[in-house]
């Protein structure tokens, strides 16, 4: 009986010993607070409090963006054209905090909880076809209610902005294809050719307020979605709590893959850029705004993250302890923050004057994406997007 | 001398003692079954087309690098052909051709790709293995009906006592891998997996507290490792089946472990006494006393005593590797460390190609799936990095290609887990000696630890 006392005690020393490392983690007592269940309902509460406010914000940029569009078709000038393009900026702004936000309806269908594609038929980027809409425009598709069952990538804010901003009378098509080979684009002429592009732009703007009104509605206290969004357990979109988390940060992982990689990456040539820089890679083409595209993306990332003046995930962390990562998380946020408002020009020209500045941007979301993929997820036991269940052991 | 020859005398009468092959066909018609429902489930999951047909990279085992996959319409018939020879087993129908097939349809798609490792599917392949030698068919089987010439109703204890061992094994270094500070010490990373199913009725609000992750592991820990004793002695048997069927059910309840719970539980009733289904079953029992007890074992008990010996030895050859094998993942598979630690990991290869230099993200050439699993392993991102250099070679030269590579193990801060210098194009991917590419563990405790209870 004594050896067998003994022998546990030389086995637990033996486990202790490795323990004998220099602490550097403040112990925290999470006894204290026996509310982590109630913190997880809050702070899935309060990310669809942000969604649905956010949706809210939206609808009214883009209706506003439709009724200056109209006045751009019933009276065309360069003062209505510039109020276009203002109400264009505005609503970009918006947009580009909600592509952080793509959860439920707006998700892909078949690819996240509750998807609809709504997110693809506001905005379709990196999908996007400029001549797909030159042959759209060609063939009046935008009349009546064609535009709505046509492909993605001929109507949402990006072909918008294709139409509105592209001053160029020449279409985006090769030279081989139909319209320019049968001379039908150039049988047009300039005038027909702006013509056609304010009342396509109507068109988009018009199914952009329906879609905008359509996901918020989703989004909507007492709507379907949203209880079965606040209220997993009834199974009917998602499972569980941890499913809900699993959905918020597949969102937040917009950072890495569509901010980090495609619309820095790309374009100063790291990632799947076969030339020193591909410029033609930028998201905002047309009206030069890429740079602001992710100063709005990095704001949505704050509020999702944050739980603006409610729960969010950095409260998850700091209640399970994980102080450092929570601080870490906010200080390189925060820095990409600061990095994005410094520059004074846009993309496409930074691209040519100040490619260290974009790549110490490209530098330092690597490092909040590393922190997202690694303790982030470990420390809340969340899941990568796309991930679907599998069996593990 | 003479004790050594009486103790393998006393092996060789208890090891070819003619006993009922009820408990053994009852192995066989639910190993059977279970494989047949995994299949089905398999494959209405649409895993076949997620696991082997969309991924366009294939993580390859050493030495197996000539297994391909062989395209959409040739794994459903893989897998159709595997639930027919499965559902063969389980009714004992040209039983020896049904269990050959199975095992090697089941260790090519296993052998496919190193991503879709389990313990449970090794376990698979082993018992299957184990099965191909041992004549489950002579009792309640198509073949016993249809053959007058298969043998009798008994088999020999030493078969039952290899699947008995088998099992026995995973139990016990399961056990033996929960001896570590993380899950002795600071819960983990069951106090993770825990604090994330607190929505779980009844019991769930308990389960935020590194007390119940405490005791759930020391409880975890215990169970593993003396599990198979208390099965091995008869009058604990019953109470601790009772307590095995209670601990995986609770297992299958918190995690997604898939078929591993059923296999648990059906393929503990191996320990049972050989004739233990009958008292379910109606039937002529076998005359145990009438049976030729052979003098010799068979040549197949000669592979069997291999075959164990390999099994003892190859969970503990992590001990010849440094660091901690669950941040080098050396020597990791094989060895039953199930469920002992929670990894994530970030992977972005620099790729560096005359003068320009790039990053290559695992994204390009791996499903999520592939990439949560390749993330933490080394072996895998070494694997990637050849990969990409021989998809970046030119008629002149072959790329550089280094790896930023983090990972975050059981709640730490994360750390680089490769070398960032090093041209792992030029690695080559060998079993010995020790990859000094692979950086040390880091030795801070995992985020949030609670203060040691004895402090």
């Amino acid at each position: 009986m004594r050896h067998a006392i003994l022998s546990i005690f030389i086995c637990l020393g033996a486990v202790a010993c490795d323990s004998a490392q220099p602490d550097n983690t403040a112990p925290v007592d999470d006894s204290a607070d026996p509310s982590l269940v109630a913190m997880r309902q809050d702070a899935v509460m309060q990310a669809a409090t942000i969604i649905h406010d956010t949706h809210v914000d939206f609808v009214a940029v883009a209706s506003a963006l439709e009724a200056a569009t109209q006045a751009w078709v019933d009276a065309p000038s360069t003062t209505t054209k510039e109020d276009v393009h203002l109400r264009f900026h505005e609503a970009s702004a918006v947009w580009q905090r909600a592509e952080v936000m793509i959860v439920g309806p707006a998700g892909a269908m078949g690819n996240s909880a509750g998807g609809m594609d709504l997110r693809d038929k506001i905005y379709s980027w990196p999908l996007t076809n400029p001549c797909r809409v030159d042959q759209e425009l060609l063939n009046k598709g935008y009349e009546g209610d064609k535009l709505a069952s046509q492909t993605i990538n001929v109507f949402g804010l990006d072909a918008f902005e294709y139409l509105t901003f592209n001053e160029a009378d020449s279409n985006a098509c090769p030279i081989n294809s139909t319209i320019n080979s049968d001379g039908s684009w150039a049988a047009l002429g300039a005038d027909e050719i702006n013509l056609r592009r304010r009342h396509y732009a109507l068109a988009v703007a018009k199914l952009l307020v329906s879609h905008a009104q359509e996901l918020k509605g989703h989004w909507t206290p007492g709507a379907e979605f949203r209880n079965a969004f606040e209220k997993p357990a009834t199974g009917d979109v998602y499972g569980s709590t941890r499913e809900v988390l699993n959905g918020l940060t597949d969102a937040l992982f917009y950072l890495e893959k569509d901010v980090k990689d495609m619309k820095v990456g790309r374009p100063i040539g790291m990632i799947e850029c076969a030339t020193a820089t591909c410029p033609e890679a930028v998201e905002s083409r047309f009206a030069n705004r890429s740079l602001a595209n992710i100063a709005a993306n990095l704001e949505g990332f704050d509020l999702l993250f944050n739980g603006g003046d409610g729960v969010g995930f950095d409260d998850l962390l700091t209640q399970v302890g994980a102080l450092s990562t929570r601080d870490e998380i906010k200080a390189d946020l925060a820095a990409a923050q600061a990095k994005v408002e410094s520059f004074e020009i846009e993309m496409n020209e930074a691209l040519t004057v100040d490619a260290a500045g974009l790549q110490e941007l490209y530098d330092l979301l690597r490092n909040l994406s590393t922190l997202l993929k690694t303790e982030f997820i470990t420390v809340l036991d969340l899941d990568l997007p796309q991930r679907a269940d599998g069996d593990n052991d | 001398m003479i004790r050594v020859s009486r103790i393998w005398e006393a092996i060789r009468e208890a090891g070819l003692k003619p006993v009922d092959g009820a408990s053994l066909a009852a192995f066989r018609i639910l190993f059977g079954v279970m494989m047949t429902a995994g299949v089905i489930r398999f494959a209405a999951l649409g895993w076949i087309d997620r696991f082997f047909v969309k991924p366009e990279f294939m993580f390859k085992y050493w030495g197996f690098g000539w297994v391909e996959p062989l395209g959409p319409s040739g794994m459903i018939a893989v897998f159709t052909l595997m639930g027919l020879s499965a559902l063969m087993v389980a009714i004992g129908f040209y039983y020896r051709f049904a269990i050959v097939l199975f095992l090697s349809l089941f260790s090519y798609v296993e052998l496919l790709d190193v991503s879709n490792y389990l313990n449970h599917y090794y376990l698979v392949s082993l018992l299957g293995c184990i099965l191909v030698f041992l004549p489950a068919n002579q009792v309640w089987s198509v073949d016993a009906l249809l053959f007058p010439n298969v043998p009798d109703k008994t088999v020999q204890a030493w078969m039952l006592w290899w699947l008995r061992f088998q099992m026995g094994c995973v139990y016990f270094f399961a056990g033996v891998a929960k001896f570590s500070e993380d899950w002795l010490i600071h819960a983990q990373p069951l106090h993770i997996w825990l604090r994330s199913r607190v929505e779980l009725p009844v019991i769930g609000s308990l389960l935020q507290y590194w007390e119940v992750a405490f005791l759930m592991s020391w409880t975890g820990f215990l169970f593993d490792l003396t599990i198979v004793f208390w099965l091995l002695w008869g009058r604990s048997r019953p109470l601790a089946y009772a307590v095995l069927v209670v601990f995986h059910a609770f297992t299958n309840v918190f995690f997604a472990i898939g078929m591993f719970p059923i296999i648990m539980i059906v393929g503990a009733t191996i320990f049972f006494d050989p004739d233990w289904p009958r008292r379910f079953v109606r039937g002529s029992k076998p005359e145990i006393g009438n049976s030729p007890a052979s003098r010799r074992f068979p040549k197949r008990a000669i592979f069997a005593v291999v075959f164990c010996a390999v099994q003892i030895l190859i969970p503990w050859r992590n001990l010849v590797f440094p660091g901690n094998v669950l941040w080098t993942e050396q020597a990791m598979r094989w060895s039953w460390k199930v469920m002992v630690r929670e990894k994530n990991g970030d992977v972005m290869y620099r790729v560096k190609q005359g003068e320009r230099e790039f990053e290559v993200s695992p994204r390009r050439y791996l499903s999520a799936d592939q990439e949560r699993e390749f993330s933490g392993q080394p072996d895998m991102i070494l694997q990637l990095a050849h990969h990409i250099a021989d998809v970046h070679t030119s008629e002149r030269d072959r790329p550089e290609v280094r790896v930023d590579a983090w990972a975050s193990w059981n709640g730490r801060t994360r750390a680089r887990l490769v070398d960032p210098t090093v041209d792992l194009a030029r690695i080559e991917d060998k079993v010995w000696p020790p990859a000094a590419w692979i950086l040390v563990a880091p030795k801070s405790p995992p985020l949030g630890s609670k203060k040691r209870f004895w402090q």
